[in-house]
């Protein structure tokens, strides 16, 4: 999937966020026609969301063969949903800690907007509030949450329906496959218009807050590397303890992959790489490598999740919101049900903001100014989804006995 | 299946129409007062036109620009898709003139009372504000609430990604789009066939309540139309024929078999290959052009639509006595330019592009009764002007791209006539 366009496209949008950072610095004060520019931009990207997260989710879980996966394919799930509600909570923890919004305070400029989960709201409403009574109106409405749980459902039921009806249904599937083709095309389309984009929105942020808002953001780069790091430590002692594997065996086993996740910022692209050095330098076996890294690519996106809690509530910590535990709650349930329609375009961790950023009652433009710092971004995503499958492979391996240590013996002579 | 209709039928739709107005006017005068039961029935048949006009928009568009080859249509693609823009975008201006100036609308006040909610629409946005107000930021939010420019920004988007997607081979999603339409259509079709019903049950509580002044303003307003309609293909064709070093009266004589054939007809689809044997034989424009403008005209250029919509909307603001601010101008020439877009090949054509419109205006959508009696005469108007158009952009174009054949044009070489080709051949 990955276009050779792509790594220039983010070069593109990192010139262009010098560029605009120069130009607001420059000039000292916003313009109407970019801002406006810029939130054409930002609109332009919105409007197919949900149809995109809605598509995404249902083509990665229509897809799945449950009679093949059976409890194989259970364990992974759970595995995946809860390491991934982990990653979020882990971010929204060393933000809380680094502070990488809290040294300016911006005003609110639309202070219309509520923030969805108000601080009066007990943990049961903030649950009940992810279930839709019309699917239809949560996706006019732009509920993502909503959306998700339903879309995950008709997946599962489209699944399910292709399997008892031997292939009825395919064509269904087949038509949202199209559907989610084409969809991706007009994300694509327009993320060619993000260089301009991306230069209006950060011309006129900076153009009218000065350069203190980049501080935060070497901050924020700072935070989410250290969590990205502290987490993956997390993993690996984890893996360790469970699976009774060396230490430098597993890091010798995860080094290329981690380095392919990094040098392609796409899990998609390490596929190969992650299937053949989990089989062989890990001892994953195959039939358990073979469901549980593919479905990882769409399912298990910690990498994402964290990306999307970190950046939350640093924007929040902009704008001097503070947050309360139901607030807390939902951006981690939002952050893991998002990360499920990580689409494999240029420019995803934009398009993952401008999913997420609008729920928490925020005001979009403020991702501009991420938007500069995408392919940072895109690498730290990149490496925790990628070798968060892998972990998650090992720990469904350990279980089922599938687990080669034989591999390990050799590895410290190769 | 549309002739079939009409043989059963002794009179054409638009013809029953146009007697159910009659009716309902004679009704209107006989019983004057307030008809709720009518006026219940009227809103009726508007609801049902109304419900599914978010979809036959986005899926007529949809299936438009997804239909057309982009990755093949390249340069000269681009240059017919700005001709088409501008001259309908000009075509909507001209309207605005024409009906500010002679106010088809002024003289009779509907009861202002009506106009409350309307007012409240028309609050002052600046000009940017306006352009920032076509982007939807949520897709299926803009359907439903109907708002129709954003509907078409992202139809337009999702219509060019899917013919790149589409450029491999026919896709399943197009043809289901193809099939949606056609179902969509028929329901139009469906509720199209009770619109004398409807019209008759609109005219008549209009009448009853407002009495028979709000009929002057329709004679006055078809006036404007066609006024304005001839003088914008005037100026067009003067200046073609100044651009193609030829004179006007080459090109009238050009167009003219094709604008019989507008005018008789009402649509420009059965229009289309007379349109194109004229332009390539009459008019000189070379043959892998018509091949390729004309037919994209059938659904993407129909400036005739964009004017009629635009002085419509004009005269039922003026019979509410409500002033647009420029602004709203603005937004209303554009809406009605991306509008005419999604000119459905359905009958009452005209009707239909009003239920689009003119909510979308702030203005009552009951008005738009009083013009779907005088359908057949709109209809003639819009066909006229959107087939020539289609013809005079060829011509505009045609010199960047291999030249006019000044042979044909000036009449020093006679073309056999290719639609008469075939018959002597046999």
């Amino acid at each position: 999937m990955k276009s050779p366009g792509n790594q220039k496209m983010t070069l593109y949008i990192m010139a262009s966020m010098v560029l605009g950072v120069v130009f607001g610095l420059a000039v000292g004060r916003s313009f109407d026609v970019l801002d406006v520019a810029g939130q054409i931009f930002l609109r332009l990207i919105q409007m197919s969301i949900i149809l995109l997260v809605m598509g995404q989710i249902i083509e990665a879980i229509g897809g799945i063969k449950p009679a093949e996966s059976g409890k194989i394919g259970l364990k992974t799930v759970v595995i995946f949903l809860v390491s991934t509600l982990l990653a979020a909570a882990f971010g929204l923890f060393i933000t809380a800690l680094v502070q990488p919004g809290a040294s300016i305070n911006l005003e609110r400029i639309d202070q219309s907007t509520e923030i969805t989960a108000g601080p009066d709201q007990s943990v049961y409403d903030t649950i009940l509030s992810f279930f839709t009574s019309n699917v239809i109106n949560s996706m006019a409405n732009g509920v993502i949450v909503q959306v998700i749980i339903f879309a995950i459902l008709f997946g599962f039921s489209l699944s399910l329906v292709i399997q008892n009806t031997n292939g009825e249904g395919t064509y269904l599937l087949d038509l949202i496959r199209e559907f989610n083709k084409t969809i991706m095309t007009v994300v694509k389309l327009i993320m060619r218009l993000a260089p301009i984009g991306v230069f209006a929105l950060v011309s006129s942020s900076i153009g009218s807050y000065g350069v203190d808002m980049i501080l935060p953001l070497a901050k924020y780069l700072g935070a989410f590397a250290l969590a990205t790091v502290l987490f993956l430590a997390i993993w690996v002692t984890v893996v360790c303890l469970y699976t009774r594997v060396p230490l430098r065996g597993l890091l010798n086993g995860m080094s290329r992959m981690s380095m392919m996740a990094l040098a392609t910022t796409s899990s998609a692209v390490t596929l190969p790489t992650e299937m053949e050095d989990a089989e062989a330098r890990l001892g994953i076996g195959k039939e358990i490598s073979k469901i549980v890294l593919p479905l990882g690519v769409s399912l298990n996106s910690n990498g994402a999740a964290m990306h999307m809690a970190i950046t939350i509530y640093t924007i929040a910590q902009l704008y001097g919101i503070t947050y309360g535990f139901n607030d807390y709650l939902y951006i981690v349930v939002l952050a893991t049900f998002a990360s499920l329609a990580n689409a494999v375009v240029p420019g995803a961790g934009l398009v993952s903001l401008s999913i997420v950023v609008p729920q928490m009652g925020l005001p979009l433009e403020s991702i501009a100014i991420f938007a500069g710092v995408e392919w940072f971004v895109g690498m730290l995503r990149t490496i925790t989804n990628v070798d968060s499958d892998t972990f998650a492979a090992m720990l469904v391996a350990k279980s089922e006995g599938k687990l080669d240590m034989s591999v390990y013996e050799r590895a410290p002579a190769s | 299946m549309s002739q079939a209709q009409s043989r059963k039928l002794p009179v054409s739709m638009t013809t029953l129409i146009m007697l159910s107005m009659v009716a309902g006017v004679i009704f209107g005068l006989v019983f004057p007062g307030d008809w709720p039961f009518l006026k219940m029935l009227g809103q009726v048949f508007l609801r049902l036109v109304q419900m599914s006009i978010i979809l036959l928009v986005a899926g007529q568009i949809i299936e438009a620009i997804g239909g057309l080859p982009l990755r093949e249509l390249g340069k000269i693609g681009a240059k017919v898709l700005v001709g088409f823009l501008v001259t309908s975008t000009i075509a909507g201006i001209w309207g605005v003139t024409w009906s500010s100036l002679l106010k088809p609308g002024s003289g009779v006040d509907i009861a202002s009372i009506d106009a409350g909610d309307a007012v409240t629409e028309a609050g002052t946005l600046s000009v940017l504000d306006t352009i920032l107000s076509f982007f939807p930021n949520n897709a299926i939010g803009a359907m439903a609430n109907g708002n129709i420019m954003q509907v078409i920004i992202f139809a337009l988007a999702f219509g060019m990604a899917l013919s790149l997607v589409n450029s491999d081979g026919d896709l399943m999603l197009m043809q289901f789009i193809r099939e949606f339409n056609k179902v969509i259509m028929q329901i139009v079709k469906l509720v199209m066939k009770t619109a004398p019903i409807g019209v008759f049950s609109l005219i008549a509580s209009s009448i009853g309540h407002y009495g028979v002044d709000v009929i002057i303003p329709l004679a006055k307003y078809l006036g404007v139309f066609f006024l304005s309609t001839f003088t914008f293909l005037g100026v067009f064709i003067v200046i073609i024929a100044m651009f193609s070093r030829t004179s006007p009266m080459r090109i009238v004589y050009g167009l003219s078999r094709m604008a019989t054939m507008a005018v008789a007809t009402g649509s420009s689809a059965i229009t289309l290959p007379t349109a194109m044997a004229d332009t390539e034989s009459r008019l000189g424009v070379p043959k892998k052009l018509t091949q390729i403008i004309m037919p994209l005209g059938v659904t993407l250029n129909s400036p005739g639509a964009a004017m009629h919509m635009v002085i419509t909307l004009m005269t039922i603001s003026q019979l509410y006595g409500i002033d647009f601010s420029f602004d709203r101008l603005v937004f209303m020439v554009v809406l009605c330019t991306f509008a005419s877009v999604a000119n459905a090949v359905a009958p009452g054509a005209g009707i239909v592009s009003m239920t689009i419109v003119v909510p979308q205006m702030g203005l009552p959508l009951e008005s738009v009764a009083l013009f779907a009696g005088v359908e057949i005469f709109i209809g003639m108007l819009r066909t006229i002007n959107n087939v020539s158009s289609d013809a005079l952009v060829a011509m505009l174009i045609a010199p960047s791209e291999g030249g006019i054949d000044h042979d044909i044009l000036s009449g020093a070489k006679v073309m056999p006539d290719p639609l008469q080709e075939s018959a002597p051949a046999a």
